[in-house]
């Protein structure tokens, strides 16, 4: 070959490449080292986890591309449906993992986890919420735990209540009638004692369902919360109609919730501790979880448009929420957020295990404001960033006797109606007995 | 004769003295024949080289046409249309329920329509997505979210329909709490609405990088075109040698092939300007109004929506969706894609006009150089 034709056939090589480069011939296949996960965490719980998964990136060369949506429930369940789930998904119930599990739709987790310090750094009542029977009837882990909250505290600003009633809320021994005394001297023109805020998309009402169930555990104690998760409870048993109709003694009572009754109904969860920043207060008492510190810190100190933010301990701090009877005495309800594995590949099964560990949880818990709790026993509590956060913790992980949230651990069917039954019952408290019949017929068809 | 001149050039150049240095002297030995042939073999190289830049340019045009055209465009409309009909379907629910038509009609028609509108734009928004892309996994939240939304709103109607069943018992207003949530679902922060803006936002700014691409770049032809100059200089370099040394005055193929060569550049210059000037028109002023019709439309509708669930009169909200005006907004801007895209029978005339300025070149040459062969060893 003459170097004139090897010049010539030279060209016409790159004239071919170039040609198929520019009629867009090179388009990549995507990537396999990529994990996506779906969850319902936005703003700072979202920066949270990706502060969490960031080592995880780092460590592995492994992306994690995370969506995450107020309706990720309604989200994952289309994706099942269709066929096209992400490869790990947030379960914010134990129902929702025994569903799937169930369903064959979520993978267990058995191998990825065995490599990990599960069993001795997790206890035995968290590790066997991360199990469930699977599709071949067998029990395996199908979850785990990213992080937990504590929700049976009540939240309040320590700046704002009189003194008196701020040591009377305090006191150790603080009983449910000492609080409903302090919450009627608190009623007043513009303001009321508690913030309350149901709204969260199609989760809409769970607030209120943590309302109910920390009444029943504490006014008939864990045995009686027990067989109505369990569904041996009819709904139209004494003490659940109790727990109902105290609820509505604080709920559907004019002027004991801020907005009242349209207001609870149209006010997110997120947002429902607001007024208790704002100068002056609009309400005092806040019942929620603890992971609602995350959203505090985002609210503003006096008026809505100040650039301060409340600070723990200063102007938001937590006390138990008391017993109603002996019998609910010294126990406590808490919640997590769950994770499972539905599309199993290599980099998500490293991405589950890497979670577990004390390194991945303390990137999330040791952020200022982010409220959440580590289960994970080796997750030491100077970790923690604040006096509140640290006393949380503290609560949660030496609790004796707790009890994870009760709609969380029902059948989806049963939550789905209890959820709607509260804002039902909100709308109409003279249908209680209604409401609750209904959920009787729901709970014969759900168990 | 032709020996006669070659003597006379010979002796001319061992007269000019040896100072001119060692390049200057490989030259003065190549013979005739030998310098023929390089020069043939310079002009078609340059031919091809230019037959391959035109090509190139040529594919690159329409590569980043046919992307913005059937890839790129429809993407970005899709999830305009999608954003659009999600705020009117969020708009025509409040008015039946404020309206009362609810209590017939249910959400009503105008947002049955909506939904199977955003529906099937999300569906060929699906199609244009390669699995397991970034935007693959952003509309799989969105198709979700879109069934959460769907399924607030029929809510929504149930409790309306039991608030209607209650009478007084009835304090809450339970309907309209549920539309407001999916009102929430629809416009909050991470929500529907949020996540469609995110889709059409990327996808206005990719096609707007790829209207501005550098195959869009009106420097960029004549950069293409320069192995055309390189085939003209070889041609006239050759033309001048057959002159001085054969006494042609003009050889009629090479004539041709510069023709040639010269057409087939003219052709792809202005095929080229004319696609960077539908790409800059595209760019500059259909793909803004097309945008500007989607924002504004949606807009009004959305804040007529946001409006009506503060307690605005049902009277006061009429505004609408106005498919006609991003209908024609939207044909402007297919009309400059698919002019950029059209370069009529260019992709043809480059092989077959540089085949003929190759094959016009070798006839040019080919007479001379067959002397030499015919010559027996004739240097």
């Amino acid at each position: 070959m003459t170097r004139a034709r090897r010049v010539l056939l030279a060209l016409m090589l790159v004239a071919v490449s170039a040609a198929v480069f520019a009629a867009g011939g090179c388009a990549s296949p995507p990537a396999a080292d990529t994990v996506t996960v779906l969850g319902s965490w936005t703003g700072a719980e979202q920066d949270g986890f990706m502060a969490m998964v960031s080592g995880f990136e780092q460590k592995y060369g492994i992306k994690v591309r995370y969506t995450g949506t107020r309706g990720a429930d309604a989200v994952l369940a289309t994706d099942v449906k269709d066929g096209n789930p992400p490869d790990l998904a947030v379960l914010a119930t134990p129902g929702e993992l025994d569903q799937y599990a169930r369903d064959g739709a979520l993978l267990p987790i058995d191998a990825a986890l065995r490599s990990t310090g599960l069993t001795s750094e997790y206890g035995p009542g968290w590790r066997k919420l991360m199990q469930a029977p699977g599709h071949d009837g067998a029990t395996h882990y199908f979850a785990i735990f990213v992080k937990a909250a504590l929700k049976s505290v009540i939240w309040y600003d320590p700046k704002t209540l009189p003194a008196p009633d701020a040591r009377l809320l305090t006191s150790p021994d603080l009983t449910w009638a000492q609080l409903t005394g302090l919450t009627a001297r608190l009623v007043g023109p513009g303001k009321s004692p508690w913030c309350m805020g149901l709204e969260d998309s199609s989760s809409s009402g769970w607030p209120g369902t943590d309302w109910i169930e920390d009444i029943l555990l504490h006014q008939s104690g864990p045995r009686v919360y027990d067989q109505w998760v369990n569904g041996t409870l009819p709904w139209m048993s004494e003490p659940v109609v109790r727990a109902w109709q105290t609820f509505g003694e604080i709920a559907n009572t004019p002027r004991q919730v801020h907005g009242g009754t349209q207001g609870e109904l149209l006010t997110s969860y997120a947002a429902a501790g607001q007024p208790m920043f704002s100068d002056p207060p609009g309400c005092y008492l806040d019942h929620e979880g603890s992971f609602i510190t995350g959203f505090y810190t985002q609210d503003t100190l006096g008026s809505l448009d100040s650039k301060e933010h409340p600070r723990p301990r200063t102007d938001f701090n937590f006390v138990p929420f008391p017993a109603l009877a002996a019998a609910g005495q010294g126990t406590e309800e808490v919640a997590g957020d769950l994770l499972g594995l539905f599309n199993d590949t290599p980099a998500a099964r490293e991405l589950i295990a890497y979670l577990t560990t004390p390194q991945a949880q303390e990137a999330w818990i040791s952020r200022p404001g982010s409220g959440a709790i580590s289960v994970n026993q080796r997750v030491p509590l100077g970790d923690y960033p604040d006096p509140v956060s640290q006393a949380l913790a503290k609560d949660l992980t030496s609790a004796t006797d707790v009890r994870f949230d009760a709609s969380d651990s029902m059948p989806q069917m049963m939550q789905n109606a209890f959820l709607n039954a509260v804002l039902e019952y909100l709308d109409a408290p003279s249908q209680l007995n209604a409401i609750l019949r209904g959920l009787d017929q729901v709970r014969a068809a759900a168990y | 004769m032709v020996a006669a001149r070659e003597k006379a050039a010979s002796a001319g150049a061992t007269a000019g003295g040896s100072a001119t240095g060692a390049a200057a002297g490989r030259r003065r030995q190549l013979s005739t024949p030998a310098r023929l042939r390089r020069l043939l073999t310079a002009v078609l190289a340059a031919t091809v080289l230019f037959w391959i830049a035109a090509t190139i340019l040529q594919q690159g045009l329409q590569a980043a046409a046919h992307s913005a055209r059937d890839a790129l465009s429809p993407a970005y409309q899709d999830a305009a249309q999608m954003q659009a009909s999600l705020s009117d379907a969020d708009l025509a629910a409040w008015q039946a329920f404020r309206s009362g038509a609810a209590q017939l009609t249910g959400p009503g028609l105008r947002y049955q329509n909506d939904i199977t509108n955003a529906g099937q734009a999300l569906e060929r928004l699906a199609a244009l997505q390669a699995p397991g892309s970034a935007e693959g996994s952003l509309l799989q939240t969105i198709s979700g979210q879109l069934v959460n939304y769907q399924n607030l709103v029929e809510q929504a109607d149930a409790e309306y329909r039991r608030d209607i069943a209650l009478g007084g018992a009835s304090v809450g207003d339970l309907g309209r709490v549920y539309l407001t949530y999916s009102s929430n679902s629809l416009r909050g922060p991470g929500g529907l609405l949020a996540n469609i803006d995110g889709l059409t936002k990327s996808g206005q700014h990719a096609l707007r990088d790829q209207l501005a691409s550098p195959w869009a770049d009106r420097a960029l032809p004549p950069v293409f075109a320069l192995p055309a100059l390189l085939t003209l200089s070889g041609i006239a370099v050759t033309q001048v040698l057959l002159r001085r040394r054969f006494n042609r005055a003009v050889s009629l193929p090479l004539l041709l092939a510069a023709a040639a060569t010269c057409g087939l550049a003219g052709w792809l210059l202005t095929a080229a300007w004319h696609a960077d000037s539908a790409f800059a028109t595209a760019r500059g002023t259909a793909l803004p109004g097309l945008a500007a019709q989607w924002q504004s439309q949606t807009n009004a509708v959305k804040n007529a929506a946001e409006a009506l669930t503060d307690g605005a009169s049902v009277a006061s909200s009429n505004a609408g969706l106005d498919p006609s005006a991003t209908q024609t907004a939207s044909s402007r801007l297919d009309a400059y894609l698919a002019s950029a895209g059209n370069d009529g029978s260019l992709p043809a005339g480059i092989p077959v006009l540089a085949a003929a300025t190759a094959a016009l070149c070798y006839l040019g040459f080919r007479p001379r150089l067959n002397e030499y062969r015919a010559g027996g060893g004739r240097r």
